[in-house]
């Protein structure tokens, strides 16, 4: 899925996030990991649902956010490459 | 008052203040400032202080924020915890309320991630103590050691919660209370009154005790923490954290100073809330007036509490145990049994606690000998506190 905006990612279970003065952590219960990301990560994650594809997750930070199309498109593929390598998004079925 | 202290009383107070118009703030020692906020245990509250004031150095501005953080998710855990174990005991039909930490960050703290949580403290029946107990083993949680835990009659006689279950997924220890108040504390505090006026959380999720019990408890266990002293406490330990708590319920809550006065006369418990209303005032906290007059034991000496704010909460770090040099060198057997795991039937395991206590109590006992004056100052007012300590009974001037 790294490569493709057409896949769906979910927010792996058994992981907890939460605001915290205006970062969000994010925390794998099953080891005790941890991680702090910034606004544009929590949207990204907040838009893993499991039901919308990157492309739309892309479409709706270039909504949101003033930046070419293309480098939001890249930012979104390598924040996702690294929440899927840390186990914290899954691909969905 | 020291500007770390300054800064630090700051962080703890709700409504954010500007910075100070000179600058002298910026002089406070980074390191300095960050040992005592870990004393106090308020470096998550600092950061909120220090976002505020967009300074500190770059090393102590980022162990602060890596402490925030650490804390958001080490409360994260906590709370996965919290849940489980009310799931477990509502399904074994044990009625639970939510107690200090757990309760304050449910409605009281907007960021629960300012707030160190160090355990879940969960009241329940007296009578269903066993019960309780029980769905918690069921759930996954242990005793610490492999000694388990006391009887629950034992319990119930001599203390006011259980020896803690742990959570071992997220090591969070959770500790089951039939009372808010020690066996001292407690001879004319029904725990009934606490269950008539509980109240639900926003959400409905859990069970809090009201505004007015919420307070008398932190204030309680406030004063109780700068009464006794440990080895590794020592009576200013967590203070301001505790005076934090203070200051973000008066803040948050809609407080009847009213009935909060009638139930700690009632309860005999108005010397422990009056000293710890007192030390939030003397740092800012809008306590009225008039109930800190009501609260006041009689024949008080002003000066006590003001000793026990600059002794036992505007300090920190290496000093005297608030119990005095008698308690470091001759410890008593029950100290021996439960903090430095002696066998009392073995004299070569008494001989060897003590010699394990000793050697930590060392380097305290010389730092003391160096400034005989404060000794002198904790003893006193050590003294003057006794009272509080051995009968929870009115305080009275010495």
């Amino acid at each position: 899925v790294t490569g493709s905006l057409d896949g769906r990612l979910r927010r792996q279970e058994g992981v907890l996030a939460q605001e915290a003065q205006g970062q969000t952590v994010l925390l794998r219960l099953a080891d005790g990991g941890y991680y702090a990301i910034d606004e544009v990560g929590a949207c990204i994650w907040a838009l893993c649902d499991g039901e919308t594809p990157l492309t739309e997750v892309v479409t709706a930070l270039c909504a949101q956010f003033e930046a070419p199309q293309a480098v939001i498109t890249a930012d979104v593929l390598e924040f996702v490459a690294e929440l899927l390598r840390e186990q914290l998004l899954v691909e969905s079925a | 008052m020291s500007m770390e202290f300054a800064l630090l009383v700051d962080a703890i107070t709700p409504a954010v203040p500007p910075p100070p118009a000179d600058d002298a703030w910026r002089r406070a020692p980074g390191d300095r400032l960050l040992r005592t906020a870990a004393w106090h245990r308020v470096v998550p509250m600092l950061h909120r202080r220090l976002l505020a004031l967009r300074w500190a150095p770059t090393t102590v501005r980022d162990a602060i924020e890596d402490a925030y953080l650490a804390n958001a998710a080490r409360n994260l855990a906590v709370m996965a915890s919290l849940r489980d174990a009310v799931d477990a005991l509502e399904a074994a039909a044990v009625p639970v309320m939510l107690l200090k930490g757990a309760a304050l960050l449910q409605d009281v703290y907007p960021d629960p991630a300012v707030r160190e949580l160090l355990d879940l403290d969960l009241l329940v029946p007296g009578d269903q103590l066993e019960v309780a107990d029980a769905a918690l083993g069921a759930a996954g949680f242990r005793p610490e050691s492999d000694g388990g835990a006391a009887p629950a009659q034992e319990v119930r006689a001599g203390h006011h919660h259980a020896a803690p279950l742990v959570d071992h997924r997220t090591m969070t220890a959770v500790e089951l209370h039939h009372h808010v108040a020690m066996a001292s504390e407690r001879r004319h505090f029904p725990i009934d009154d606490l269950w008539r006026r509980a109240r639900p959380t926003a959400d409905g999720a859990f069970l809090l005790p009201s505004a007015e019990d919420l307070l008398l408890h932190v204030c309680v266990h406030f004063t109780r923490n700068r009464l006794g002293g440990s080895h590794d406490r020592r009576g200013s330990g967590g203070a301001l954290a505790q005076v934090g708590d203070v200051a973000w319920i008066v803040h948050r809550e809609r407080i009847d100073w009213k009935l909060l006065v009638d139930v700690a006369l009632d309860y005999q418990l108005h010397g422990h809330v009056y000293l710890a209303l007192y030390a939030a005032h003397a740092v800012g906290v809008p306590v009225p007036a008039s109930a800190l007059e009501a609260l006041r034991p009689a024949g008080l000496d002003a000066r006590v509490a003001r000793r026990l704010v600059a002794l036992r909460v505007l300090r920190d770090g290496e000093h005297l145990p608030v119990r005095g040099l008698r308690w470091i060198v001759a410890p008593g057997r029950r100290a021996l049994e439960r903090g430095w795991d002696a066998d009392p039937a073995s004299a070569m395991s008494m001989a060897g606690a003590y010699v394990r206590r000793a050697r930590v109590q060392l380097p305290l006992a010389r730092s003391a000998l160096r400034r005989p004056w404060t000794v002198v100052a904790d003893h006193r007012l050590s003294a003057q506190l006794k009272p509080l300590e051995m009968s929870g009974e009115e305080l009275t001037s010495r």
